[in-house]
């Protein structure tokens, strides 16, 4: 059986052994729990809506919006495109559930849950600290909790979204960029006054 | 160390309890906490800071701080140097280090200022005349050499810089009495303010002059104005800071200066400001007046003496003379006496300047009323000045006047700063009056305010500033009142421009200081018939580079006016450009530097590589293994022996970062067929396609393998670095050109893992693993796609490779990757597998003869001249990039074609990118060149990849290939040379 690994593995590792990567009192910035992340995409809104709706309870949210409901969060990408985080295991399950109801309609239901990892930034500090590579606002009044966005965080693609605290935050990157993230944010010097 | 000589016994807004040692060209000096360096040199003494740009003549300070053109400095040494400082805005820190340039050994004693003397032959524009013969490139390297002021430091920048970006409601630009209205107001009416300001303290000319706002010593309503904004949750100050550019909708970069001391933790950092409304409120900048020798040491601004005096406690002169058109002058001289410094006469240029001069005059100085300056006298440091009747007072030079001197206050008018109102296309209008071009109306979302918008007395910048914050609040959605504006005693500030002296024989008068541009340069580019404005600034430099014309732009249009007999408005303005102020380029690298400077991806196998030694590179944007050390004594050796398991056992390469991109629905055959220029409709479900794909021009763009996993699902493998390109293109035309097909397309690049089995023992050594997968050859043959279970994961497997050997691509969720990687090392040690890194790749594929993408093609390179122009006349549909290839140069025959290369000496590896010599006599033209090249140790020769002109009808040609002074014998082949019949490959 092969062993399943994903790059904050090695950083809980290491953070353990060394502690957390970054020392300061406003800021938190920590792998997320694990979850299984399904990307839905449909030319048939509709079906998709409904498979949601009778699987899993939920809503299609509006642009921009995350839909947050028990141990799941939908998130909106783009037109048509979604993120649905779930508990690991419920990943297959899920899927073959909504797949047997969307039918024939055009949707397409992918496994992401090995591409993007999961980084939980919290603390008073955080808005200020994303601001400092990313360039959209990220406080409160920018940024209200359940806010999803697509954009550009220390230069690599990234979605960021409020969970419903205004100073945390979860970003989603592409695995490939996680240690570059870790690295990016070590470097990072608030403003001060 | 020598003593402060030139300053005041008391006053200034330095801190006496903290003196300061710096060293300027190589002299030990003192100063105080509050000091500019500028301020401290005139303090001790030191008139000359900088040499002319051209004629290296003696240069000492015209302004006190952004306006300065003249004392252009270099700070530090070695990694930290920083050339190109203005000594005015050097703050100065114990043991500084400054020094002069553009001079040899000093600014004092320098010895290129023999070049004066050839001031007659080197007029505007006169390289551009004089090197023309034999050529301009024979002069050039000398003439670089010559040219530029600061030395940039050769090792990287050791300091720190940092980036922030920060979104508000009003940014005010300018932290004087206008800007802090502005502020005030926008943060009282509820706007979320960003107030930036470049000097240390707010303030702007409150700092050195003595006035009274609401009643109270203007600097103590500054205090509680920045106290009040500090206080306010929605309001930011930003000192030290300039706006230097402005870009669209509103975004305005800043640079913050934050720490000059080695401890500093960043020094500098990159704001991106997005405002809703800007306010600029920059100020104005006073002209200095075009006479002859008005370049010489000890002639300032007016405005700015006054602020060395009452600033910086430093006099600056011990007798002075000011020649002014403006009222605001006759305050400067009235500060400079008041503190002891005599002012032996008032040159009015005005006929009639008013109360004003009554009022000097009974304090006691001379005035010269309707007199203009003639000429500067003195070399090293100015000893008197002549001058005479205005020429609209009687004749020019006539009653002429000597005035003993060391110190010129000029004062020919105000400029409002409308830089960054001009940068944000906003458009301006000729007043006459005050003698500028103001502000005509707001720019969407952008205002001045203050004196940057005319109003050049206190009252009316404070009215005027605190109106533009309300507003630009209002419209950006605040609606608390903003109460009443400050109020400052009304007064008058009359102006009337004066711009040029009338010549004085041949004797220059300077225009532009900073770039040596005389009065003498304008006339002979009118005279060479120049009529715009931007020609005339491009021929003679005025307005140019890091001063953009900041005391110079409106004398030149006077004198422009005057020579082309056109009014200022009809000649216009010229187009003002970002950096408002130098920036140093570590703050606009900022944090994208070193391993941040370009993001690299890491592969799920990292760890793996890492722990087998992997000498890493970067490929396409991921860290990927070049070779393993682990390997050899050295790389070549480690490569030899990758490459040998590779052909002769098995080989494990970490094939991850190849783009993997899902094609789903009901038309993607239909899609995919318009995307590849290889047929895709007719692909069987469970086979394998190799395909190229083209831009609309015909150019191959990319390749790899398309994969049918079921009638309506795809999956695309497109190069590393090619998979968000691709992919975004699949989205552009879908969305854009056909978003009737039902289609949909998902990058997957990152969620699978790939690994790739290629050798003899390929097949065997995935025998040793738990598969539900037959991998018996007529079960599986080359080219086709299976799905199933790998040690109870699941797995696709392809047999694709690009190595020319029996291969297996094992795509499988990434997470697993590393422990299948982990598992393919222990099952295959018997069997002599081993990881293989890019390096070793490439040479594999080159002795098969596969081409890469972006190595072995360029910018250039059609289907057909890669040997597949045959696809063409066998498809009959339409796809992207088609048309293109219709096109008599794409069916020329002397096209560069891909073909094989041998070197004559088997053992001589041809140099990458050595070119094929037309003539090998004069090793002149080219007929193409070396794409890729290796050492085969399994053909037991060299071999190489080129382009080369009409390559495939030329087989068997012997050429000459060109590299570094040597010429290389070769032959032009078919590069077919391993395994052509594909035997291994089908295995």
């Amino acid at each position: 059986m092969l062993e399943h690994r994903t790059p904050l593995d090695s950083i809980r590792e290491r953070q353990a052994q060394h502690g957390p990567t970054i020392e300061r009192r406003d800021f938190h910035v920590a792998p997320a729990h694990e979850k299984g992340l399904l990307l839905l995409q449909s030319a048939s809104v509709n079906s998709l809506q409904e498979a949601l709706g009778q699987v899993l309870d939920l809503t299609l949210p509006a642009a921009q919006q995350v839909n947050v409901l028990g141990n799941y969060a939908l998130l909106w990408l783009a037109p048509a495109e979604w993120l649905l985080e779930l508990p690991r295991d419920e990943t297959d399950p899920v899927e073959s559930a909504l797949t047997q109801r969307l039918g024939p309609s055009l949707t397409v239901i992918t496994d992401f849950s090995d591409a993007l990892v999961s980084f939980e930034v919290s603390g008073s500090g955080a808005p200020e600290t994303l601001m400092t590579g990313c360039s959209l606002d990220m406080r409160s009044h920018a940024f209200p909790a359940r806010r999803v966005v697509r954009t550009a965080l220390a230069g690599v693609p990234a979605i960021l979204w409020n969970p419903g605290n205004p100073d945390r935050f979860r970003c989603l990157l592409d695995r490939g960029f996680a240690e570059h993230f870790l690295t990016w944010l070590e470097g990072t010097t608030p403003v001060l006054g | 160390m020598r003593t402060n000589p030139h300053r005041l016994e008391s006053g200034g807004r330095i801190d006496r309890s903290r003196p300061l040692s710096f060293v300027f060209d190589g002299r030990r000096y003192n100063g105080f906490a509050g000091d500019t360096l500028a301020s401290a040199l005139l303090a001790n003494g030191v008139r000359i800071i900088g040499r002319s740009f051209k004629l290296h003549r003696p240069r000492g300070l015209m302004g006190a701080w952004s306006e300065e053109p003249n004392a252009i400095v270099q700070l530090g040494s070695g990694a930290t140097a920083v050339p190109n400082l203005k000594a005015t805005q050097v703050e100065i820190t114990e043991g500084l280090q400054a020094r002069s340039v553009n001079c040899w050994p000093s600014a004092r004693r320098d010895a290129f200022a023999f070049l004066k003397l050839f001031g007659p032959l080197m007029p505007a524009g006169f390289y551009y005349k004089t090197f023309m013969w034999p050529s301009w490139h024979w002069f050039e390297p000398t003439i670089r050499r010559a040219a530029g002021l600061g030395i940039s430091p050769r090792v990287p920048d050791p300091d720190r810089y940092e980036e922030r970006h920060e979104h508000c409601d009003v940014l005010v630009v300018g932290g004087g009495p206008g800007g802090i209205a502005a502020a005030l107001a926008a943060s009282r009416a509820g706007a979320r303010v960003v107030l930036v300001d470049d000097r240390p303290v707010l303030g702007g000319s409150l700092q050195w002059e003595e006035k009274s706002i609401d009643g109270q010593p203007a600097l103590e309503w500054v205090a509680a104005a920045e106290q009040e904004l500090r206080a306010s949750s929605s309001a930011r100050v930003l000192k030290r800071t300039t706006a230097f550019g402005c870009y669209d909708h509103n975004l305005v970069a800043l640079s913050e200066r934050i720490g000059s001391e080695p401890a500093a933790a960043v020094r500098e950092r990159l704001w991106h400001v997005r405002a809703a409304r800007v306010v600029v409120a920059s100020g104005a900048i006073e002209r200095p007046m075009v006479f002859a020798n008005n370049d010489v040491p000890g002639i300032m601004l007016a405005s700015a003496a006054m602020s060395y005096a009452a600033q910086y406690a430093v006099r600056p002169g011990r007798r002075a003379v000011f020649v002014v058109s403006t009222d605001s002058a006759y305050e400067a001289a009235e500060s400079l006496r008041i503190r002891g410094i005599e002012i032996a006469a008032i040159v009015d240029t005005r006929k009639d300047p008013g109360e004003i001069a009554l009022s000097a005059q009974r304090a006691g100085i001379p005035i010269l009323a309707g007199y203009v300056p003639v000429r500067a006298r003195g070399t090293l440091a100015v000893k008197s000045i002549e001058v005479g009747l205005s020429p609209a007072n009687g004749t020019a030079g006539g009653s002429a006047r000597h005035l003993e001197c060391d110190l010129v206050c000029v004062s020919g008018g105000w400029t409002p700063t409308v830089h960054l109102y001009s940068q944000a296309r906003g458009q301006m209008r000729y007043d006459r009056e005050r003698g500028a071009f103001i502000p005509a109306a707001g720019t969407k979302g952008f205002q001045c305010a203050g004196a940057a918008a005319g109003n050049l007395s206190l009252h009316q910048c404070l009215t005027d500033g605190f109106a533009a914050g309300r507003e630009a609040a209002k419209a950006a959605g605040a609606t608390s009142d903003a109460g009443l504006a400050p109020i400052a005693k009304a007064e008058r500030s009359a102006v009337t421009a004066f711009w040029a002296s009338p010549r004085d024989g041949h004797r220059k008068a300077w225009v532009d200081f900073q770039n040596d541009v005389t009065r003498g340069d304008l006339e002979l580019a009118v005279r060479e018939n120049l009529r715009s404005v931007e020609h005339i600034k491009r021929y003679t430099t005025t307005g140019m580079a890091v001063d953009q014309g900041k005391t110079s732009n409106m004398n030149a249009l006077g004198i422009l006016s005057e020579l082309l007999q056109t009014s200022i408005p009809e000649i216009g303005t010229t187009t003002f450009r970002p950096p408002y102020d130098p920036v140093t380029l570590g703050t606009l690298a900022a944090r994208h530097v070193g391993g941040l400077y370009h993001p690299l991806r890491h592969t799920p196998l990292d760890r793996q590589h890492a722990a087998a030694r992997a000498v890493f590179e970067d490929f396409g944007g991921w860290w990927r293994p070049a070779w393993y050390a682990s390997h050899g004594r050295n790389r070549e050796e480690c490569i030899r022996v990758e490459k040998r398991a590779a052909r002769s056992a098995v080989s494990l390469f970490d094939g991850s970062p190849l783009g993997k991109i899902e094609v789903r629905g009901p038309d993607a055959a239909l899609f995919l067929n318009r995307m590849y220029y290889n047929t895709m409709r007719t692909l069987a479900a469970g086979r394998i396609r190799y395909g190229i794909m083209l831009s609309e021009h015909g150019v191959i763009i990319d390749d790899g393998v398309c994969i049918r996993l079921a009638d309506d699902h795809f999956l695309v493998s497109t190069t590393s670095g090619g998979a968000s390109r691709i992919f975004g293109a699949f989205e552009d035309w879908l969305q854009c050109e056909w978003p009737d097909l039902r289609v949909l397309v998902t990058n997957v690049t990152s969620a699978w893992g790939n690994i790739a089995v290629a050798g003899p023992k390929a097949r065997e050594l995935l025998s040793r693993l738990d598969t539900d997968i037959d991998l018996d050859p007529h079960a599986f043959p080359h080219l086709s796609v299976r799905r199933g279970r790998l040690e109870s994961v699941p797995v696709r497997i392809a047999r694709v490779g690009f190595t020319g050997e029996l291969s297996f691509e094992l795509s499988l969720p990434a997470g697993y990757s590393a422990s299948l990687w982990q598992l393919l090392l222990e099952r295959g040690s018997p069997m002599g597998v081993m990881p293989i890194g890019i390096e070793a790749l490439q040479e594999l594929r080159t002795e098969k003869g596969y081409l890469h993408v972006g190595t072995d093609t360029d910018g250039r390179t059609l289907p057909a001249d890669i040997g597949l122009g045959e696809v063409l006349a066998r498809k009959t549909d339409d796809f992207v990039g088609r048309r293109s290839l219709d096109r008599a140069d794409a069916k020329r025959s002397d096209r560069l074609q891909f073909v094989g290369l041998e070197a004559h000496e088997r053992a001589t590896v041809l140099p990458v990118g050595a070119h094929l010599v037309a003539d090998p006599k004069t090793r002149r033209g080219s007929h193409g060149y070396v794409t890729s090249s290796c050492m085969s140790e399994a053909l037991g020769r060299s071999v190489a990849l080129g382009l080369v002109q009409g390559g495939r009808s030329r087989l068997g040609e012997s050429v000459q290939i060109y590299s570094d002074g040597r010429l290389f014998p070769a032959r032009i082949v078919s590069p077919q040379w391993y395994d052509p019949k594909g035997e291994r490959l089908n295995a």
